[in-house]
C-alpha cells in the first residue's frame, strides 16, 4: 500500500474521537475489576462483568447491555464478554436482535453471565414489502433477502457486484472497468425497450443508481420479485425492486468501527497471441494462397510480413495492462440513547474507496459520508438518512482490449519519427498495416474523466393518532452534480488518421429527484385476525439539466502536450448545447395485509400511476396484485404429524405492474433546430425541420406475473428451503422495432405498444446452519432458471437489431442470428459436390481449405437470408454456492458462482481469426493447410487476391458466422475470505481501548472454469440487444486484499 | 406549546407543501425543441425547412463521403486497397453483408433527405406567405427530392417511392427503375417551371433542374428531350467555362459561372454528429481519398488515367487536367516528396478535390464544394445527344469549347457518329474523371452490359476489380438488409 492514507480518513479520526462521550471511555479505562466491591450497603456504582452466550453456549458478540432506565450501555465483545458500571441495585437488560431480551437485577453481583434464547417469533426476520413490513414467516410474495454480511466481504465498490451468486432470480454481470456499474436484471428481461434495470429503494428513496452507495453502510438488502411484492411500485415495479436499508445506531454505549483493506488487482485472464515471427509466418501463407508474389502485387505485401526481424516485437497486452490496486478505508461511529421521553439513534460513517485500474490510465476514487439519525418521542417518530458521495472516474478510451489484439506485433508502441503529426507513438504503416489505434497512445493522448457529487437522502416522519392508526410522511431527495470532461491532445495515434485539432468537451449537469409520500396506516390485531391497511398518495418529480461545450485548438497544440485544458484557452471553433428534461408522476395507492391466526394469509395492493412520459390521453395506468399463503406448519395436525418440519408455507400470487422507463417527451414530434447549411461560403444558415419520428400515442406497458412458492424449514429452521416458479407476460410492451430506413427517420427507432414478452423460471434457495461446540458452519446454495421469449411484435417478421443478434417473435430478446458455419472444404471435389436441390454449386469460388456454410433456404447461394436463430446470451441457469465456517478465532468463507447455457459471440476471435485483413492471431490459431486439414478454421487467405474466386473466398471465410459463437457457461470461485479474530483476553491485556480486532485476507475471482476462449465469459455490453456480444470487453479483475477490522 | 401540537402542525404543513396537488403536474412541455404542431406557420418556417432539406446533401451517404465510393471507386477510374477489407471488397463487387456501411448509409441518408422534401411539399402550400417565395421554395424541394431519388435509382435500381411525410406506420411501394425515373422527371419538371433563373448563392436554379433532367434523359437514351434542355441552358447565356480548370475543384472560386449546382461545404465548424449545434459541415472525401500519411487512402485513382489524359497542348505541355486529376510520381505530396513520405513511386492518388493546394493535411472538415453539375458536362452531354441524334457535325464544336480551355487543339470536324462516340468517351474521362459521372457513363454506353466490354474493363492494366462484376447483378447495390427485414414486401435486387 504505497498510497498515503486518504485525507478524509486523517480528518475523520480526530473529529470522530472528539464526539466520544467521555464516560464510557473512563469506564473502559478503569475496568475490568475482578474484585467485588466490599463497601457494604453502598448504593454506589459497581463494575459488573460477564459473558453472554447463546443457547449453544457460544459467546454472543454485539449483545446490548443497558442499565435499565438509563442511557448507560455497552455491547458484548466478539467472545460475548462485557463490562459495565451499574448501580448496585440496578437492573441490567440484555437484548439482541432475534433473541428474547433478558433482565437481571445486579443486586451486588460483580459477575453476571447468562445465556439468552432465540425469540422464535422475532427470529422470523422482518421484511419490508412496499409500504409495510411483514414477518418473513407471514410473507406471501417472492422475496429474497441477501446475506449482506457475507456479500460485504467482496472488495468491490458497489453492493450489486457483491450480491452476484448470493440470491435467486437475479442475474448480474460485472466487468473490471473501474467505476462501471454492473448490469443487473431480475427475472429475465421484462421489457424490450432497454429499461430492464430494477428500481432501488434506499431507506425509502427511489433511485436508479446505487453505484455511489457505500456497501459498508448497508444493513439489509431485499429483492422483491413477484407482482404481489412489486405492484405497489406501480410503473417502476415491473423489473423488480431492490430494497436497501442502511445501518442505524443502537441505544447504548457509542461504538466506533474501523475497517480497512488494500490489495492488488489484475485482469482474470488475457489472450495468448502470436509474436512477430509467428504472425508473419501465417501472413506469408495468407499472401501466398491469395496469389501475391513475384507476378502479382509484390509491392502490396507488407514489408514486416517478409522480414519481421527488422521490426519490433510488441506485446500490446503487456503495454496496456498493469497491476492495479484497490484500497478501502471505512470508519463509523454509532450509538443512541433510550429514555422514558426520548429515544435517539445516530450513525456517522465515512468511507474512501480508491481503485487504480488494471488498464493503464484508468482509476476510480469515491468518498462517502453518511449521517443517519432518529428521534422517537411519544407518538412521534422521525428518522433521516443521508449520504454525500463524491466520485472521480478516469475512463478507458477507445477500444483498448480490441486494439491490443488487432494491432500487429510489428508495430512499435513508441515511434517519434512516424510523422510530423505524431505525438511520439507508433501506429501502422504500409510495412505493417492496421485499422486499429495505438491503445497506449489513446489512453495517454485522450483523458476522459467523470466527476460527480451525489446526495441521496430521505426523511421519514410518523405520527400515531392511536395505537392502530398512524400517518407517515416520507420525503426523498436525490441530487447529482456532474462534470464529464473529454480532453484530446493533438497528435496522431492511428495510421493515416485525419489531422484533427486538440479539443476539450465539458459536459456539466445536475439531476434532481424529489419524492413525497403520504401514508395513512391502520394496523390492528382483533382476536385471531391481523389487519393492516394503508392508503397513500405520492408525487415524484425529476429534472435533469445539462450543458455541453467544446473548444478546439489549444495553444499547446504541439504533439504530445500534456497540459490540462480549459475551455477558454481554445482558439478554434466552439460548440455549445444544453437540454432540460423534466418528469413527474402522481400516484394513489393502497395495500392490505390480513392473516387469520398467522396461518391463513392474504394480501392485496393497488396503485394508480400518472406519468408525464405518456401521451395525455394515456397518462394513467392501474396496477394491482393479490396473494394468498397457508402456513401449513401452524396447523396442529401437521405439527403432530411431522414435528421435524419447523416451517412449511405455500404461497400464490398474481398481479400486474407497469413500466414507463423510456425517457421524456417521446410522444411528440419535434422540430430539430440545428439542421444547418452554409449557403454562401463560410456563412452557416439555420435550418429547422422534423428529422425524427415520434413515438405517437404511447401508453403503459404491463407485466403480469403469476408466482407459485413454497417455503420449508426443517429442524428448527436449521435447514431452510425456498422455491418459486413464475410465469410473467409483458403486454403492450413498448417496443422500438427497426423501421425501414426509407421512412427517413434520423433518430432512434420510435416506440409503440406492440409487443408481448414472456419470462418464466424456477428459483431455489437452500441453506443449512449448524453450530457444534467451537465449530460453526453454514452452507447455502441457490439456482435460478430463466426462459425468455418474445411472443408478439407488430407485424409478421418484424425484428429489432441488425448485427449478430436479432429480437423477433418466438425467440429470446437479443437472440443470435447468424449464418451457420459448417466446417471447411477439404477438397475442390467437395466444393463442386456441395449443391442445392437444383444442382447449383453453392460456393463455386471456394477451394480446399475454405469455409462451408449452410444454405439454409436452399437458393444455391450463401447470404443473409441463410441466417438462423441461435440461442441467446441469457443464461438458462445461474447459480451460487457459498459456505462459511468458524472455529475459535478463525473464520473462512467462500462463494462459487456461475451461469450455464448462454452463448457469447466472440468479436475478438472473429477479428483475429480472419486472415483477409491485418490483425494479430491467437497463439493457438491453427488454420487449414494441406498438412493440417482443420475442420474448424479455414485456410489463411488475404483479400484482393489474384483471381475473383480468391477474392470471394477470402471475403467468404471472413464472414461473422456461427463460427464465432461460443459457449459462455462458467463457474467461478468468486470470493474466498479467511479471517482471524484476536481472542478478547489476549487483546484486552495489551490494548485496552480496542474491543475487537479481526484481520483477514480476501481473494476475488480467483479461479474460473469455462470453455470460452476469450479472457472472460462474464462481461458487460451496454447495448441492450447485444448483451451477449463480447466486443473485447474489459475483463473482470482478480483481486487479493488484506484487511483489518477494529472495534473500539 | 406541547411538542405534539408543534409536530402535528409541522407535519400537516409539510404534507400540504409537498403534495400541492398541482393540476398540471403531469404536463411537461419539452423545453428543448418546439413541437411540429407549432411549425409550418410562417415564411421563416418554410425557409428554415428548405435549408434543412439542402442540409441533407451534406450527409455522409449523400455527397460528403460514401456516394463517391459508389460512383468513382467502384467505376474503372478508381480502386481501393483499404485495410478495411469489407470496404475494399465493396469496390471490387464482392459484398456479402448487405448492411455494409457504405451501402446502408447511402440508402438511409438519401431517404432522410426525401423525408425532409416530403414535409416541405406537404406543409408549405398551406402557409400564408409571399407567393413567389412559396413557389420557389416548393420548386427547390421538388428539385432536391429529384436529386435524392435519382441517386437512389442509379445506385439501387428498384427503390420504394415514398412521397408523403412518413409516420411510424407508413409503407411504400417498391418501384421499377422506369417508375423511379418517371418520378424524378415529374419532380424536375415541377422544379423547372417554378425555379428562378438566378437564385441566392447555393440554391437550385432553373439551370440546375434543367441540367439534372437532361442527365436523367441521357441515361434513358431520350436524346431529343435531353438535347432540348441542354440547348435552353446553353442559350440562356448564364453559364460559361471558367478560364482556369482548377477553379472547379477548390475553395477559391466556388459557385462560379461554370457551376449549375454544387453542394456547399464549409470548414468553419469541426464538431461531431449530424444536425446538432456545432456539427461539421465539411466535405469528407478528401480525408478518405488522401494519400498515406495524409488521409485514409481508402480510395485511389487508377494509373491508366495518366495515359488517358496525356494529350499535348498547343504549347507542347501535357494536358494540365492530368495533374489536377491524379496525384502521381514525381509530384509533390502535400508539401513533401514521394520519397520522403515513403510512398511507393508507382502509387497514384486522386488529386481533384484534394486540399493540398491550401494546406498540407486533410481531415473531415474540408470546405471544398462538390460540383454536382457543371457547364463542361452540359457541353459534352449536348455533344453526345446531338451525335446520337445524327447531328455529329454540330457536336464537335461543343467538344472543342471544352478542349480549348486547356489549350488542346480543336478536333477536326470529320468524325463519323461511331468515331465521335469513342472520342467522347475519351473527352469525358479527361474532363470529368473523379467527378462521379463515370459510373452512369459506363451504364449509358452499355459497357456494363456485355461480357466483352466488362472483360475489357477488367484488363489487368485497367481495372482488374471488374473480374468480379456480374452482369445483371453488379449494376446495382443490394438493398440493405434492415429494410428487407422491416418491410417484407420489398424484393432484393437480382443476383443478391
Amino acid at each position: 500500500m504505497k498510497k498515503p492514507v486518504p485525507k478524509l480518513h486523517q480528518v475523520a479520526i480526530p473529529a470522530l474521537l472528539c464526539c466520544l462521550p467521555l464516560q464510557p471511555l473512563m469506564a473502559a479505562g478503569t475496568a475490568p475489576t475482578a474484585k467485588p466491591m466490599h463497601t457494604a450497603l453502598s448504593l454506589a456504582d459497581i463494575t459488573v462483568t460477564g459473558r453472554i452466550t447463546d443457547e449453544q453456549g457460544q459467546g454472543l458478540p454485539g449483545v446490548n447491555v443497558v442499565v435499565k432506565g438509563t442511557s448507560n450501555g455497552t455491547q458484548t465483545d466478539v467472545d460475548g464478554r462485557y463490562s459495565i458500571t451499574a448501580p448496585d441495585n440496578g437492573t441490567l437488560v440484555f437484548s439482541y436482535v432475534g433473541y428474547l431480551a433478558k433482565e437481571i437485577a445486579v443486586a451486588g453481583q460483580s459477575t453476571i453471565s447468562t445465556s439468552i434464547a432465540p425469540d422464535t417469533k422475532a427470529l422470523a426476520e422482518v421484511v419490508v414489502v412496499g409500504y409495510t413490513t411483514q414477518d418473513r414467516q407471514n410473507l406471501t410474495s417472492a422475496v429474497s433477502s441477501v446475506d449482506v454480511l457475507q456479500a460485504k466481504k467482496a472488495p468491490v465498490a458497489t453492493i450489486t457486484e457483491a450480491i452476484q451468486g448470493r440470491t435467486t432470480g437475479v442475474q448480474i454481470n460485472n466487468s473490471g472497468n473501474p467505476g462501471q456499474a454492473p448490469s443487473i436484471t431480475i427475472r429475465g428481461l421484462g421489457s424490450i425497450n432497454g429499461g430492464s434495470s430494477p428500481l432501488y429503494v434506499v431507506d425509502g428513496l427511489w433511485t436508479d443508481n446505487i453505484r455511489d452507495l457505500n456497501p459498508a453502510d448497508i444493513a439489509s438488502l431485499t429483492v422483491l420479485k413477484d407482482a404481489s411484492s412489486t405492484s405497489i411500485y406501480g410503473s417502476r415495479g415491473a423489473n423488480g425492486v431492490i430494497i436497501i436499508t442502511t445501518k442505524r445506531g443502537k441505544p447504548g454505549k457509542p461504538v466506533i468501527g474501523f475497517n480497512a483493506y488494500a490489495g492488488a488487482q489484475r485482469t482474470v485472464d488475457r489472450w495468448d497471441l502470436t509474436n512477430a515471427s509467428e504472425w508473419a509466418a501465417i501472413e506469408r501463407i495468407a499472401y501466398a494462397n491469395a496469389g501475391y508474389g513475384p507476378n502479382y502485387h509484390p509491392e502490396q505485401i507488407q514489408a514486416s510480413v517478409l522480414n519481421p526481424e527488422n521490426y519490433p516485437d510488441t506485446n500490446w497486452q503487456d503495454a496496456i495492462l498493469r497491476t492495479g490496486s484497490v484500497q478501502d478505508y471505512n470508519m463509523n461511529l454509532s450509538g443512541g440513547s433510550s429514555g422514558e421521553k426520548y429515544t435517539t439513534n445516530f450513525l456517522i460513517s465515512g468511507d474512501a474507496f480508491l481503485q487504480k485500474g488494471a488498464l493503464i490510465g484508468t482509476d476510480f476514487k469515491r468518498y462517502t459520508l453518511r449521517l443517519n439519525s432518529g428521534l422517537t418521542t411519544g407518538r412521534f417518530k422521525i428518522n433521516e438518512s443521508v449520504q454525500l458521495a463524491h466520485a472521480n472516474t478516469t475512463l478507458a478510451n477507445g477500444q483498448p482490449f480490441q486494439d491490443a489484439v488487432r494491432l500487429l506485433p510489428t508495430i512499435p508502441v513508441y515511434n517519434p519519427n512516424e510523422s510530423p503529426y505524431t505525438a511520439g507513438y507508433g501506429y501502422g504503416s504500409p510495412a505493417a498495416n492496421t485499422f486499429g489505434t495505438n491503445p497506449v497512445a489513446s489512453q495517454k493522448i485522450e483523458t476522459r474523466t467523470q466527476y460527480n457529487n451525489r446526495i441521496q437522502g430521505s426523511v421519514n416522519a410518523e405520527y400515531a393518532f392511536f395505537d392502530f392508526l398512524s400517518y407517515r410522511l416520507n420525503l426523498g431527495l436525490e441530487s447529482l452534480d456532474y462534470v464529464d470532461q473529454d480532453a484530446r491532445r493533438f497528435g496522431r495515434i492511428s495510421q493515416n488518421a485525419p489531422t484533427d485539432p486538440s479539443f476539450l468537451t465539458e459536459n456539466r449537469g445536475d439531476n434532481t429527484f424529489l419524492l413525497a409520500e403520504n401514508i395513512l396506516n391502520f394496523n390492528k390485531r382483533i382476536a385471531d385476525n391481523g389487519i393492516n391497511v394503508l392508503l397513500g398518495y405520492s408525487e415524484q418529480r425529476g429534472k435533469n439539466t445539462n450543458s455541453q461545450a467544446t473548444a478546439r485548438s489549444f495553444a499547446n497544440n504541439a504533439p504530445g502536450a500534456q497540459d490540462g485544458y480549459v475551455l477558454s484557452a481554445g482558439s478554434g471553433t466552439t460548440s455549445v448545447s444544453g437540454n432540460i428534461f423534466e418528469y413527474s408522476k402522481r400516484s394513489f395507492f393502497t395495500q392490505a395485509v390480513y392473516d387469520y391466526k398467522n396461518r391463513y394469509l392474504l394480501t392485496g395492493s393497488f396503485r394508480r400511476d400518472g406519468s408525464s412520459r405518456f401521451d395525455p390521453q394515456n397518462r394513467y395506468g392501474n396496477f394491482g396484485a393479490g396473494s394468498v399463503g397457508w402456513r401449513i406448519s401452524e396447523e396442529n395436525f401437521f405439527k403432530e404429524a411431522v414435528p421435524y418440519v419447523s416451517n412449511l408455507k405455500a404461497r400464490f400470487s398474481y398481479g400486474v405492474n407497469g413500466n414507463d422507463n423510456l425517457g421524456e417527451y417521446r410522444y411528440q414530434a419535434v422540430v430539430n433546430q440545428n439542421v444547418n447549411y452554409p449557403f454562401n461560403g463560410q456563412v452557416v444558415n439555420n435550418g429547422q425541420i422534423q428529422t425524427a419520428l415520434p413515438s405517437t400515442g404511447i401508453k403503459w406497458e404491463s407485466r403480469y406475473t403469476t408466482n407459485y412458492g413454497l417455503d420449508l424449514g426443517l429442524l428448527e429452521d436449521r435447514i431452510t428451503l425456498s422455491a418459486d416458479y413464475y410465469v410473467s407476460t409483458t403486454k403492450d410492451a413498448l417496443v422500438n422495432p427497426t423501421l425501414a430506413a426509407y421512412l427517413g427517420n434520423a433518430g432512434g427507432n420510435p416506440y409503440a405498444n406492440i409487443g408481448s414478452l414472456r419470462n418464466k423460471g424456477f428459483e431455489l434457495q437452500a441453506s443449512y446452519q449448524k453450530s457444534s461446540g467451537a465449530f460453526t458452519y453454514g452452507v447455502s446454495g441457490n439456482l435460478t432458471t430463466v426462459n425468455n421469449r418474445v411472443t408478439k411484435l407488430a407485424q409478421e417478421g418484424q425484428v429489432i437489431g441488425s448485427g449478430a443478434t436479432q429480437t423477433a417473435v418466438g425467440h429470446p430478446v437479443g437472440a443470435f442470428f447468424l449464418i451457420p458455419f459448417d466446417g471447411v472444404f477439404q477438397t475442390k471435389e467437395e466444393v463442386l459436390n456441395y449443391k442445392n436441390a437444383d444442382g447449383k454449386v453453392i460456393e463455386p469460388f471456394a477451394s480446399a481449405g475454405d469455409a462451408r456454410y449452410v444454405d439454409t433456404n436452399g437458393d444455391g447461394q450463401i447470404n443473409d437470408d441463410d441466417r438462423q436463430y441461435y440461442d441467446t446470451d441469457i443464461p438458462k441457469i445461474v447459480y451460487g454456492f457459498s459456505a462459511n465456517g468458524a472455529y475459535k478465532g478463525f473464520d473462512l468463507s467462500f462463494l462459487i458462482q456461475g451461469s450455464g447455457g448462454n452463448q457469447v459471440f466472440n468479436v475478438a476471435r472473429a477479428t483475429m481469426d480472419r486472415t483477409d485483413d491485418p490483425s494479430n492471431f491467437r497463439a493457438d490459431f491453427s488454420p487449414w493447410t494441406p498438412e493440417n486439414p482443420s475442420t474448424t478454421t479455414p485456410r489463411p487467405l488475404q483479400s484482393g487476391g489474384a483471381t475473383g474466386d480468391l477474392q470471394a473466398a477470402a471475403a467468404s471465410n471472413a464472414r461473422g458466422s456461427s463460427r464465432f459463437l461460443e459457449n459462455g457457461s462458467y463457474a467461478r470461485l468468486k470470493n474466498v475470505t479467511l479471517g482471524y479474530t484476536i481472542p478478547a483476553p489476549l487483546l484486552s491485556n495489551r490494548v485496552k481501548f480496542i474491543s475487537n480486532l479481526r484481520i483477514y485476507v480476501t481473494g476475488q475471482n480467483l479461479a474460473t472454469v469455462t470453455k470460452y476462449s476469450g479472457p472472460d465469459p462474464e462481461f458487460v455490453n451496454g447495448n441492450f440487444f447485444e448483451r451477449g456480444v463480447d466486443y473485447s470487453a474489459f475483463p473482470n479483475l482478480r483481486t487479493v486484499t488484506g484487511g483489518i477490522q477494529v472495534g473500539f | 406549546m406541547k411538542l405534539h401540537t408543534l409536530t402535528t402542525a409541522a407535519l400537516l404543513g409539510t404534507m400540504l407543501l409537498t403534495t400541492g396537488c398541482e393540476k398540471d403536474l403531469l404536463d411537461k412541455q419539452n423545453p428543448n425543441q418546439p413541437t411540429v404542431e407549432n411549425f409550418w406557420q410562417t415564411q421563416t418556417d418554410a425557409q428554415a425547412g428548405v435549408t434543412a432539406a439542402y442540409s441533407a446533401l451534406q450527409f455522409t451517404g449523400v455527397y460528403a463521403r460514401w456516394i463517391h465510393f459508389a460512383n468513382d471507386i467502384r467505376s474503372d477510374e478508381g480502386y481501393s486497397l483499404s485495410p478495411w477489407t469489407d470496404l475494399a471488397n465493396f469496390t471490387r463487387f464482392v459484398q456479402f453483408d448487405y448492411n455494409l456501411e457504405p451501402t446502408r448509409v447511402i440508402w438511409e441518408d438519401h431517404y432522410r433527405g426525401v423525408f425532409r422534401c416530403n414535409q416541405i411539399i406537404a406543409n408549405v402550400p398551406a402557409i400564408q406567405m409571399d407567393d413567389a417565395m412559396k413557389k420557389t421554395l416548393l420548386a427547390e424541394a421538388h428539385f432536391l427530392r429529384a436529386v435524392f431519388y435519382s441517386n437512389l435509382v442509379t445506385q439501387f435500381g428498384n427503390v420504394p417511392l415514398i412521397l408523403e411525410p412518413s409516420t411510424i406506420s407508413s409503407t411504400a411501394q417498391q418501384a421499377t427503375v422506369e417508375q423511379g425515373w418517371t418520378q424524378v422527371i415529374t419532380d424536375l419538371q415541377a422544379a423547372i417551371t417554378d425555379l428562378p433563373v438566378s437564385n441566392d448563392v447555393g440554391h437550385a436554379t432553373k439551370g440546375s433542374a434543367q441540367g439534372l433532367l437532361g442527365r436523367v434523359y441521357m441515361q434513358q437514351h431520350m436524346w431529343q428531350e435531353a438535347s432540348t434542355l441542354f440547348s435552353q441552358i446553353i442559350s440562356s447565356g448564364k453559364y460559361a467555362l471558367v478560364a482556369n480548370y482548377l477553379d472547379n475543384f477548390t475553395v477559391a472560386n466556388e459557385n462560379n459561372s461554370e457551376s449549375l449546382f454544387e453542394v456547399q461545404f464549409s470548414s468553419a465548424l469541426q464538431g461531431g454528429g449530424q444536425d446538432v449545434s456545432g456539427a461539421s459541415e465539411g466535405f469528407e472525401r478528401p480525408q478518405f481519398f488522401g494519400p498515406p500519411g495524409i488521409g485514409w487512402t481508402d480510395g485511389r485513382a487508377r494509373a491508366w488515367l495518366l495515359d488517358e489524359i496525356s494529350e499535348k497542348t498547343t504549347t507542347g505541355e501535357v494536358d494540365p487536367r492530368r495533374d489536377i486529376t491524379v496525384l502521381h510520381y514525381p509530384m509533390i505530396v502535400y508539401g513533401d516528396t514521394y520519397e520522403n513520405r515513403k510512398i511507393p513511386l508507382t502509387d497514384t492518388f486522386w488529386h481533384k478535390y484534394q486540399d493540398d493546394r491550401t494546406q498540407n493535411f486533410e481531415n473531415y472538415f474540408s470546405g471544398i464544394n462538390f460540383r454536382v453539375i457543371r457547364y463542361a458536362d452540359i457541353l459534352l452531354m449536348q455533344a453526345e445527344a446531338l451525335n446520337e441524334l445524327g447531328k455529329t457535325a454540330d457536336a464537335v464544336p461543343l467538344i472543342n469549347q471544352v478542349r480549348a480551355r486547356v489549350q488542346l487543339a480543336p478536333l477536326a470536324n470529320n468524325f463519323s457518329q461511331g468515331q465521335l462516340r469513342t472520342q467522347l468517351m475519351h473527352e469525358r474521362i479527361c474532363e470529368l474523371a473523379g467527378e462521379g459521372t463515370r459510373w452512369s457513363d459506363l451504364k449509358r454506353w452499355g459497357l456494363l452490359s456485355t461480357p466483352a466490354s466488362v472483360s475489357m474493363l477488367a484488363a489487368s492494366n485497367h481495372d482488374p476489380d471488374f473480374i468480379n462484376f456480374v452482369i445483371g447483378k453488379s449494376e446495382y447495390l443490394p438493398i440493405p438488409r434492415t429494410d428487407l427485414t422491416a418491410d417484407q414486401n420489398l424484393k432484393q435486387n437480382p443476383g443478391y
